[in-house]
């Protein structure tokens, strides 16, 4: 959903001739990108088997992450919103989730492997249809009334939906963080050479990958998905040519949130703890990961999000020169500033006006 | 709301520019006399706020002052505004504390043993360079980002607004110089005086934190402050400059066409909006003294109320001017922003009951 309407027509740059700088800005990203191919190769060749375990975890946090990220560059594709209120859409689908897995049905790592299956299942149904209808009405409420507003309007309007959203969260479940025990193992799967696959992880990719599939398909291929790209496209084109806007944008809302709510569970299985505020740091990650991939571009989420994930691990477990995890938050945000200043359309996105 | 603003937009203008404004100027200077006697008023009594949190909604209410100046006059959306304020904090913290112990320097300050090491300069020159200081740092964030626009840069700054707690947090062992002391915070940080010959002969106070009335002198001051940075902030906003921000916020082509620099009247927004910011955050920090620490949770909530208040006057004077793109509504926003500043008083009242 890569706003076409609004890239810079004629660009006179050949497919190769992009990739070379030409200004001080653009030498010093070039710069930083060789640091970091550096960076990662000097410990490739020092501990390749850790560096691949290492890999893995981040792929797999990716994972929930693109999920998240999903949803920012869903709203954004078609409203130019950014969405603060995502975040925490994903962390009240998670607290759900919890209320089901722990408090309602129970479940222990003593449980039946029938059992927990059959309840993930359902605290998955519930966590997704809640997320949804929240993120809808969240739509309706909120945003719908401010759709011709200038743009400062609903990005405000969504910075206090956040804060209500988290609020909710604090009465309902308090500042106690809500935790499980690892419902899914994390004995070994399989193993190549040194590299270790464990259940947990993998169950989590194997959760994600047939969603984002789904997805592609359903933005790609069905009507739903048309209507879709249209409105993101032009809306009051759109709504000329007989698709109803407003039904589109509850959609996508609808859409957005039950990603976030899936991802509130997996967040919550995989990382076994969450509560109120969880969702604000990680929607603010996820949404640096859907700008690095280029905002409003359904890979380039995916894509941004394995990155970030991938880039908070090397840095987290990796032995040489990596800062450690104090400093993860400030690296992920100042990728998103260098990205912004030297990349403003992201990995995949194509350049706006906006980006100067 | 709505109703209630047009009515006083229908005053007589000598009413509503000098006699309203004084009259809340009045009460504000009257306020602390006044508690005692709004305390037993029935129904309202219990909500009256003390002057110690006065203070603090008057410090929140420069910060959104500043953050007007930013988002309201020149509609660059800074979403990390609240960095500028925990480095005005950080200045006044390392120029009037003992942080630095390696060096014993005093410069103007009063009620300090002279003998305390680490460096002693008087909050009043403090305020202005922390001021100083952050508009510089406003400046160096600025000039990267500001060719960026609308949500772009919303992202970015919202970037720096993370970055910089982190950083706070983590500086506490720099190759082993410490920096901001971490977690813990600076404390105690000096309170501003006026030394012995002014209290001898006029009869100001030594230092405030050795006073009787300690909260009341801070409330003095910071309404002092508050005045002055509204006074500068509307003249700004009537100067040739103010007038190239609006023209950038209302049109950013456009005001290019018509030959405004863009990218130094943005950074001049910047500057000023990150040196009301500063002076803000070194204030509180010497009202704070006792214990002063910029944590994630704190910044990201202080950011917050001063949003919800500033946020409020940024969109309404975007809204009635692109609502109507004609003259005369332009022109009618603007003394309405002025007169914001009029009403400060309940709007900080807003602002402080959402931290």
């Amino acid at each position: 959903m890569a706003d076409a309407a609004r890239t810079e027509g004629g660009s006179s740059r050949s497919r190769f001739g992009a990739y070379v700088p030409r200004t001080v800005v653009g030498w010093l990203g070039l710069g930083f990108v060789a640091l970091l191919v550096f960076w990662l190769g000097a410990n490739l060749v020092n501990d390749p088997s850790e560096f691949f375990n290492v890999g893995f975890i981040g792929l797999t946090n990716g994972a929930v992450y693109a999920l998240v990220a999903l949803g920012y560059t869903l709203v954004y594709g078609i409203l130019q919103l950014i969405n603060f209120a995502h975040g925490d859409v994903f962390a009240l689908g998670g607290l759900v989730a919890s209320s089901v897995l722990v408090g309602w049905l129970g479940l222990s790592n003593n449980s039946g492997s029938g059992a927990i299956a059959l309840g993930i299942f359902l605290a998955l149904v519930i966590s997704v249809v809640f997320a949804s209808v929240l993120n809808t009405g969240i739509e309706l409420v909120a945003y719908r009334r401010l759709r011709s507003a200038p743009r400062l309007a609903p990005l405000i309007t969504a910075v206090g939906v956040s804060f209500i959203l988290q609020d909710v969260g604090l009465i309902q479940w308090g500042v106690e963080y809500q935790t499980i025990e690892k419902l899914i193992p994390n004995s070994v799967a399989f193993s190549i050479g040194d590299v270790i696959f464990q259940w947990d992880k993998l169950g989590v990719l194997l959760l994600t990958i047939p969603v984002l599939l789904a997805l592609t398909w359903l933005v790609t291929s069905t009507k739903q998905g048309k209507a879709m790209r249209a409105t993101s496209q032009d809306m009051d084109a759109a709504a000329m040519m007989g698709i109803n806007v407003n039904r589109t944008i509850s959609f996508t809302f609808a859409l957005a949130g039950g990603l976030a709510g899936a991802g509130g569970l997996l967040f919550f299985l995989h990382f076994t703890s969450m509560r109120y505020d969880t969702g604000f740091q990680l929607g603010l990650i996820a949404f640096t990961a859907a700008v690095l991939g280029g905002i409003g571009n359904l890979g380039g989420a995916v894509l941004g999000a394995m990155c970030i994930g991938l880039i908070e691990q090397f840095n987290e477990g990796l032995e040489l020169y990596s800062p450690g995890s104090d400093w993860t938050r400030s690296i992920v945000f100042g990728i998103l500033i260098a990205i912004l200043v030297f990349r403003p359309e992201g990995l995949l996105g194509e350049r706006t006006p906006e980006g100067g | 709301m709505e109703r209630g603003r047009l009515k006083v937009a229908d005053l007589p203008d000598h009413l509503r520019k000098f006699a309203l404004p004084a009259a809340v100027i009045a009460f504000g200077l009257l306020y602390p006399t006044l508690l005692p006697y709004l305390d037993d008023v029935p129904l309202i009594g219990t909500l009256v706020p003390g002057v110690g949190t006065v203070v603090i909604m008057i410090v929140f209410t420069m910060m959104a002052v500043g953050l007007n100046v930013v988002v309201g006059y020149a509609g660059l959306l800074d979403l990390g505004y609240v960095a500028f304020y925990a480095a005005g904090a950080y200045t006044a913290a390392w120029f009037a504390s003992v942080q630095f112990e390696q060096v014993t320097f005093h410069f103007g300050s009063s009620g300090i043993n002279p003998e305390l090491p680490g460096i002693h300069i008087s909050i009043f020159l403090v305020l202005l360079i922390a001021g100083c200081f952050t508009a510089l740092v406003g400046i160096v964030i600025g000039l990267p980002t500001l060719r960026l626009r609308g949500d772009y840069l919303a992202i970015v700054t919202l970037g720096f607004g993370e970055i910089v707690p982190q950083f706070v947090r983590n500086a506490d062992s720099i190759k082993g110089f410490d920096l901001t002391h971490g977690a813990f915070g600076i404390s105690p940080i000096d309170s501003p005086g006026f030394g012995k010959t002014l209290s001898d002969t006029v009869g100001l106070p030594v230092s405030y934190q050795q006073s009787t009335n300690r909260a009341e002198l801070y409330f003095y001051t910071a309404l002092v402050l508050l005045l002055l940075t509204v006074f500068i902030s509307v003249r700004l906003r009537d100067s040739r400059l103010g007038r190239a921000w609006i023209a950038i916020r209302e049109d950013e082509t456009a005001a290019a066409a018509m030959g405004v620099p863009l990218m130094r009247t943005k950074t001049w927004a910047y500057a000023i909006g990150a040196f009301f910011g500063g002076i803000a955050g070194a204030y509180y920090a010497s009202f704070k003294a006792e214990h002063f620490r910029v944590t994630s949770t704190s910044t990201s909530r202080s950011s917050s109320s001063a949003w919800s208040s500033s946020a409020g006057w940024g969109a309404c004077g975007e809204r009635s001017s692109a609502g109507c793109s004609s003259r005369t509504s332009t022109r009618r926003a603007l003394p309405r922003s002025g007169r914001r500043s009029g009403s400060r008083t309940y709007r900080s009242t807003t602002s402080a009951s959402t931290v």
